[in-house]
């Protein structure tokens, strides 16, 4: 299922998650003045990040995801380093499910998405306990983890359709 | 990347989960050193957002186009109830402007009498909304214009109706807004008609609540609270909130709701303050002085 590395032709587009996650994280802020859009914290840069998580090999890929980090602490008008610290743990929750997921279905990537998200969002919550400038609302998280597992599938397949039209090949 | 020549073969230093561990050491580095409210981290929050308001206003445009149709068709659907009400609003309205014109002159008449120096008239610049940083943990809007036009930290910020936050940076082309109803926002206010005073906390929840009300204070249901000016910052007499209930119950608890819904801001209006000088610095006394007084 999860392709997102090289075409028979050699050329790789594995920037494509990574372009994907900086949109999302600069564009998270727009404001649409759409309800309920502009209450509820999206996290759309999960799945861009999940598929890094699941596909990068590159040793730079931390540090990248960690400087998007600072960059949404940046914008979100977070604490420095606290969107940076979930970036990476999401990253490392990821990476240590690439064996787990090889060759399986959709609905498993669908469901250890869902899960991951929800054990980082309820680590945001943690860090927002022990942090005194962090005040968060619990229902809010709660709906913004079930609104990014919605969202899942339509930015998960254009990338997998993407790959599968550059022709690429099956992972390990 | 993290690898080293050694001998002529290349030699691992660090792995990528290992360097995810290091970039998590300097995270929490970062979260126990630099403050929230840091000057520094504040000004690379304004540049960031100077350097891409131009991109988020542009991205925000199509999303702005499709809610301004929602509310267009929304429009068109209660015109006709709407109409009604405006027009019975505007009766009720037509009769408040006699009692106005009568209160004017009378306040004018006191103001001579108590020799009260005349409030400056309220300078407001308007501002499009770009972009809404609106999640779980903060509540803030980045507003067109800055420093140029006069925008300036500290200054409050209105909606249509009421105030909805205050500056707390402003740079070249955009400034960043606290929305009342974030958790750092306190703005000292006032209910009209019971002249209680108190101070508006964010909660970061859509309504804020009351804090440091007298204990024999009693508010009236439908009581408009305005502010105090107290601090200076904030002009006094700003509209804010109105005092409801929780729910149905009349017996319910008291609750406070904002004059405007601050997830559909486009516009907002800055209220240009008069700056406030400090006080000059008190001369230090000495002990002995001091016991004297």
């Amino acid at each position: 299922m999860s392709r997102l590395r090289t075409t028979t032709e050699g050329r790789r587009i594995w920037f494509v998650p990574y372009i994907l996650l900086m949109l999302f994280v600069l564009l998270d802020n727009v404001q649409t003045g759409i309800f309920p859009a502009s209450r509820v914290e999206l996290g759309l840069y999960f799945v861009p990040l999940f598929v890094i998580g699941l596909t990068a090999e590159s040793d730079a890929t931390p540090i990248f995801i960690a400087l998007l980090g600072l960059i949404n602490d940046i914008s979100n008008e977070m604490p420095l380093g606290f969107y940076a610290a979930l970036f990476v743990v999401f990253y490392l929750l990821c990476a240590s499910q690439r064996l787990l997921l090889a060759n399986t279905r959709f609905s498993s990537y669908w469901l250890t998405f869902g899960v991951l998200v929800t054990m980082t969002n309820f680590m945001a919550y943690l860090l927002a306990l022990v942090l005194d400038e962090v005040h968060l609302t619990t229902l809010p998280l709660f709906f913004s983890a079930i609104a990014c597992c919605a969202a899942f599938p339509f930015i998960y397949f254009p990338l997998y359709l993407l790959d599968d039209a550059l022709g690429g090949s099956e992972r390990n | 990347m993290a690898k080293s020549r050694i001998g002529g073969s290349e030699t691992r230093l660090l792995s990528a989960p290992g360097i995810a561990a290091v970039c998590l050491v300097v995270a929490f580095l970062f979260l126990s050193v630099l403050s929230k409210e840091d000057p520094r981290v504040s000004l690379v929050r304004q540049i960031f957002f100077d350097a891409v308001a131009p991109v988020v206003e542009l991205a925000g445009t199509p999303a702005k186009s499709l809610a301004n149709m929602q509310y267009y068709f929304q429009d068109l659907e209660s015109a006709h109830i709407r109409n009604r009400v405006l027009e019975s609003q505007n009766i009720e309205l037509r009769q408040r402007i006699s009692e106005l014109t009568r209160a004017e002159v009378l306040m004018q008449q006191y103001r001579k009498l108590l020799d009260l120096p005349k409030e400056p008239d309220l300078e407001l610049i308007n501002a499009g909304v770009i972009a809404d940083v609106n999640s779980p943990f903060v509540h803030t809007i980045v507003t067109k214009g800055g420093l140029h036009q006069g925008i300036k930290p500290g200054q409050a910020v209105m909606g249509p109706n009421g105030l909805v936050g205050r500056v707390i940076s402003s740079g070249n082309g955009s400034a960043r807004v606290l929305l009342v109803t974030d958790f750092n926002s306190h703005i000292p206010v006032v209910a009209l008609s019971s002249d209680v005073q108190a101070i508006l906390s964010g909660t970061n929840r859509p309504q804020p609540e009351l804090q440091f009300l007298p204990r024999q204070a009693t508010l009236k249901i439908g009581d408009l609270l305005v502010t105090s000016g107290h601090g200076g910052q904030i002009p006094m007499g700003l509209p804010v909130a109105l005092v409801t209930r929780k729910g149905d119950d009349e017996n319910g608890e008291i609750a406070i709701q904002l004059l405007d819904d601050l997830a559909q801001l486009n516009f907002v209006r800055i209220v240009k303050s008069q700056e406030v000088e400090t006080p000059p610095a008190e001369i230090q006394l000495s002990p002995m002085h001091r016991a004297q007084r």
